[in-house]
């Protein structure tokens, strides 16, 4: 028996067993003192009768009479003897019993005696019909009578109704038993299949169901359980899928932070390698323009041409490394990004259109302005549908591309989809390193991720990949929505102009760089444009020319320095020659260093980004001489 | 196949009729009932046994008298009142009847009657002067006499007990009543009044209940009953002037022999009986502290209790 049995059942069985039994004795007793009562008065009546009776016999002395009475009231089955005695006690008559039976400790007679009376003279007022007690008075005693009851059939009477009574309990208690086995039965089954489905529940399976086809409590109870497993399988299903979502999610974040401090490393790297290389490369792009311009020899002419044209690739492979890795602050507007996508939209539409690949634009028509660099994100764009192009073109699969905006979250998204061979899994977590490229050598870089990358990285925001083999690549830049900071303009600080100044027929022109071949290459450039070179290597020689107070007309100046960098000796200029503080050009290969852009962004200064060839030299000396 | 009773009376009654030619057959009827009735039916048989074997005698109970009388017996006995009815309606003669309380209302003539042809009998009914008579010696100072009777039945009786009780100087105080039930209110109106109680032979006062009512209720007013049976005292009435059963059985019988020997259609009258018997209950004249005479003890036949209580 289980517990819920025990519980309910044992406890009633025992108070219905002690109701029982107390209504069983209590029955009894009061059947047992009923019957015992009855007799006592029937046989009281019938001694009052027989003592009645035996008034005229005893008046007559007719013994005769009095026997035949006392034998017809011997014929109860109850009397054991009858016996009269006169006023004197002596024995009148009887039936001849004079000691009545015993049987154990219980006596089993009854005794009762009556006196024979009879009365001395009628009572006027007496009834005339009565011929009892009642209607003579005063009495005159004459004898007693006594009777002897046996008890014995009252006795098994009373001991055949206590049998009954007790059969009738236990048949009670057994129907009791089978209706509460029946019960514990009826409600402790569905109860069991409710635990053990708990059980099963708990142990994690949510598909167990218990029968619930009754209309009762049980069954309602069944019923709620169900649809209570039902709920928990439902919730679980979606806490599965949401965090099968957010793990996806982790996932993504996880590779997105990887790729971040990853691209962050090889920005540095690169940034480190471009510098170095800017010095070299700018004396070996000056130099050798400067030889074209020189040799007359075609053959050799050729050859340095071919130098130059290498060294002009190196140059835009720094540049472009330098892009990818530079922190300088974009200028930014309050930039329509649904703007941004249709102008290039309109710088590929024709050229995709001949090459059958339908460029589509799903943008939302309310999307909300954010503070960017309108034209780096337009790069962005850009990069990233011709991206898509190339892949449809390359395999020959795909004909459509898309690109929307959507603002959801505080962010803008901006999609470009296409339909091409989509990007394998192993390639993706290197999509925005430099120099990684899926394309035929020869058709690109492997910069332009990067770039793009870089780009998003400086707004704040990141680019999202998901793409599937044979069916579609969708790269979702996700922008957070900035607004204009307090006391920025609307539109972009324009560029610093070079303050005027009157030309001069030969200009004095301060050179500070660590490099001595590239004092020697700027030298050279600009001894050819009839200008003045005064080349010093470092910050502290720069500084002991100014403290001369020598004048120039151009100060070109290195920022990155052993000794002194470039911003030792602006500050110094600017605090004891400020009337060359404008003069100041800056010449450097690290714009990708956050301080470097930064310090540059506010001096306000123009720059000669390293490396340089001549041409670009001799236009930024030009337009200081114009000065 | 075991005969009935009514059958084989009447095959009895048959073949004596075609066996025993030239006897006379008696057909006897007893009554059920008291002791008294055997006793009478022993006098009836030892008288008729007298005649020898020219009388045949068929004792038949009063219940199977149709039979018996189909076989045209020469004479019918009755004893008791039961047995003379179903003689009487039948048409039995001759007839004799004995022990019948109320010849009169038979249709039987009673003692003192005129005589009717073929019929005869020995009454019960000792006379009232003999019984005031008695009653003078048993109760010297009594001077007035109760007694219950129902007119249309016991009248003329009652009336000629009065004027045999006035012969002794006792008055003889009557009460009608009209049924049994007004036997015991009439009673206790009149027990204050008289000496004694008289307890005739009067079918609706005399009933078994309202006898046992009335001595009881006369000895609690202490009140003697002189009543017309031994049954009576011995119930506790004080006294009784009865007739002696088989005294009047033997009378009955002799009277049916002479009816045989007489021509037929002979009257003989109704005779009283031939002896009478006085019982006194000793204990009731106690509990009434009567002293009853040492002479009138010695007369009495049956003194009641026999053994003293």
């Amino acid at each position: 028996m289980n517990r819920l049995a025990v519980r309910i059942v044992l406890p009633f069985a025992l108070v219905l067993l002690a109701t029982c039994g107390l209504a069983a004795w209590t029955l009894g007793r009061s059947v047992r003192q009923g019957a015992l009562a009855d007799l006592r008065e029937r046989t009281s009546l019938l001694a009052q009768g027989l003592a009645r009776s035996a008034e005229l016999p005893m008046l007559a002395g007719d013994s005769a009479a009095l026997g035949e009475l006392l034998e017809e009231a011997g014929r109860d089955p109850d009397v054991l003897d009858v016996t009269v005695v006169d006023a004197a006690g002596r024995r009148v008559a009887g039936l001849g019993k004079p000691e009545a039976p015993r049987r154990g400790r219980t006596a089993t007679v009854l005794v009762l005696e009556e006196p024979v009376r009879t009365a001395s003279a009628l009572d006027p007022e007496g009834s005339a019909f009565a011929l009892d007690g009642g209607a003579a008075t005063p009495e005159r005693p004459l004898g007693q009578l006594r009777l002897l009851v046996s008890l014995a059939r009252t006795e098994a009477r009373v001991h055949a109704l206590e049998k009954q009574i007790g059969l009738a309990g236990i048949a009670l208690l057994a129907l009791c038993a089978a209706i509460g086995w029946a019960t514990v039965r009826l409600v402790g089954r569905p109860l069991r299949q409710l635990v053990e489905a708990t059980e099963r529940i708990t142990a994690g399976d949510l598909a167990v169901r218990v029968a619930a086809s009754s209309t009762d409590e049980v069954g309602t109870l069944g019923r709620a359980f169900n649809r209570m497993a039902e709920d928990l399988a439902a919730e679980r299903s979606e806490l599965e899928r949401r965090v099968e979502a957010r793990t996806v999610e982790l996932r993504r974040a996880q590779e997105t932070l990887v790729q971040t401090e990853k691209l962050s490393a090889v920005g540095q790297l690169v940034a480190g390698v471009a510098h170095e290389l800017n010095n070299p490369l700018t004396v070996v792009l000056g130099y050798a323009g400067l030889l074209v311009e020189k040799t007359k020899e075609e053959e050799t002419r050729r050859k340095l041409q071919t130098v130059l044209q290498e060294a002009q690739r190196s140059q835009k492979i720094v540049q472009n490394l330098l892009a990818f890795a530079r922190r300088q602050p974009p200028a930014r507007t309050e930039a329509d990004l649904n703007d941004a996508v249709a102008r290039t939209v309109a710088l590929r539409a024709y050229q995709l259109r001949s090459e059958k690949i339908r460029l589509e634009t799903d943008l939302q028509p309310d999307l909300p302005r954010t503070w960017a660099d309108f034209q780096q994100l337009q790069q962005v764009i850009l990069n990233l549908v011709v991206n898509a192009e190339q892949a449809i073109q390359e395999c020959g699969r795909g004909s459509r591309i898309v690109v929307r905006t959507r603002a959801a979250s505080g962010a803008i998204r901006i999609e470009v989809e296409d339909d091409g061979p989509g990007i394998p899994e192993s390639a993706r977590t290197r999509l925005f390193e430099p120099f990684f490229s899926t394309k035929d050598v020869g058709k690109g870089t492997g910069l332009g991720l990067s770039i793009c990358w870089g780009l998003v990285s400086e707004h704040g925001g990141t680019i999202e990949v998901d793409s599937a083999l044979n069916r579609f690549s969708r790269f979702t830049v996700v922008l957070p929505i900035q607004a204009r900071p307090a006391g920025e303009a609307a539109e972009a600080k324009p560029q610093a102009a070079l303050p005027a100044h009157p030309a001069t027929p030969r200009r004095r022109v301060l050179v500070v760089d660590d490099d001595r071949a590239v004092l020697q290459f700027v030298g050279d450039v600009l001894e050819r444009s009839r200008a003045e070179v005064h080349p010093v290597q470092g910050g502290r020689e720069a500084i002991a020319c100014l403290a001369r107070g020598e004048a120039y007309d151009v100060v070109l100046c290195d920022l990155r320095m052993p000794d002194l960098d470039g911003s030792a000796v602006f500050r110094y200029l600017c605090a004891h020659r400020p009337e060359l503080e404008e003069r100041v050009v800056f010449a450097t290969g690290d714009l990708a260093n956050e301080t470097s852009a930064t310090f540059l962004e506010g001096t306000g200064r123009p720059v000669l980004a390293k490396p340089f060839d001549v041409d670009a030299l001799r236009a930024l000396v030009e337009q200081v001489e114009r000065v | 196949m075991p005969l009935r009773a009514p059958a084989l009376a009447s095959l009895m009654a048959a073949l004596l009729a075609v066996a025993a030619d030239g006897q006379d057959r008696v057909l006897l009827l007893v009554s059920g009932g008291p002791e008294a009735y055997r006793r009478a039916e022993a006098g009836v048989r030892a008288a008729l046994a007298a005649r020898g074997s020219s009388i045949e005698v068929q004792v038949v109970p009063a219940e199977d008298a149709q039979a018996a009388l189909a076989g045209k017996p020469d004479a019918v006995v009755a004893v008791g009142a039961k047995a003379a009815e179903v003689a009487q309606r039948a048409g039995a003669r001759p007839l004799v009847y004995a022990m019948v309380l109320d010849p009169r209302a038979l249709g039987l003539p009673a003692p003192g009657d005129p005589a009717q042809p073929a019929v005869s009998g020995v009454s019960m009914e000792v006379a009232a002067a003999r019984q005031f008579e008695t009653f003078r010696r048993l109760l010297p100072a009594a001077r007035i006499i109760g007694v219950l009777h129902d007119p249309a039945v016991s009248g003329p009786a009652v009336r000629s007990a009065a004027a045999a009780a006035r012969s002794q100087g006792l008055d003889l105080r009557a009460v009608p009543v009209r049924d049994e039930g007004e036997v015991l209110v009439q009673a206790r109106l009149l027990l204050p009044q008289v000496d004694a109680v008289w307890a005739m032979a009067d079918p609706v006062v005399l009933t078994p209940a309202n006898a046992r009512a009335l001595i009881l209720l006369s000895l609690r007013s202490g009140k003697p009953v002189l009543a017309i049976s031994d049954g009576f005292v011995r119930s506790g009435a004080l006294a009784a002037l009865s007739a002696d059963p088989e005294a009047v059985g033997r009378r009955a019988g002799e009277v049916a022999l002479s009816l045989l020997d007489a021509p037929p259609g002979r009257a003989l009258p109704a005779e009283p009986p031939p002896r009478v018997s006085l019982s006194i209950n000793v204990a009731t004249a106690k509990n009434l502290s009567l002293v009853l005479s040492p002479e009138i003890l010695r007369e009495a036949d049956g003194v009641y209790p026999r053994s003293t209580p």
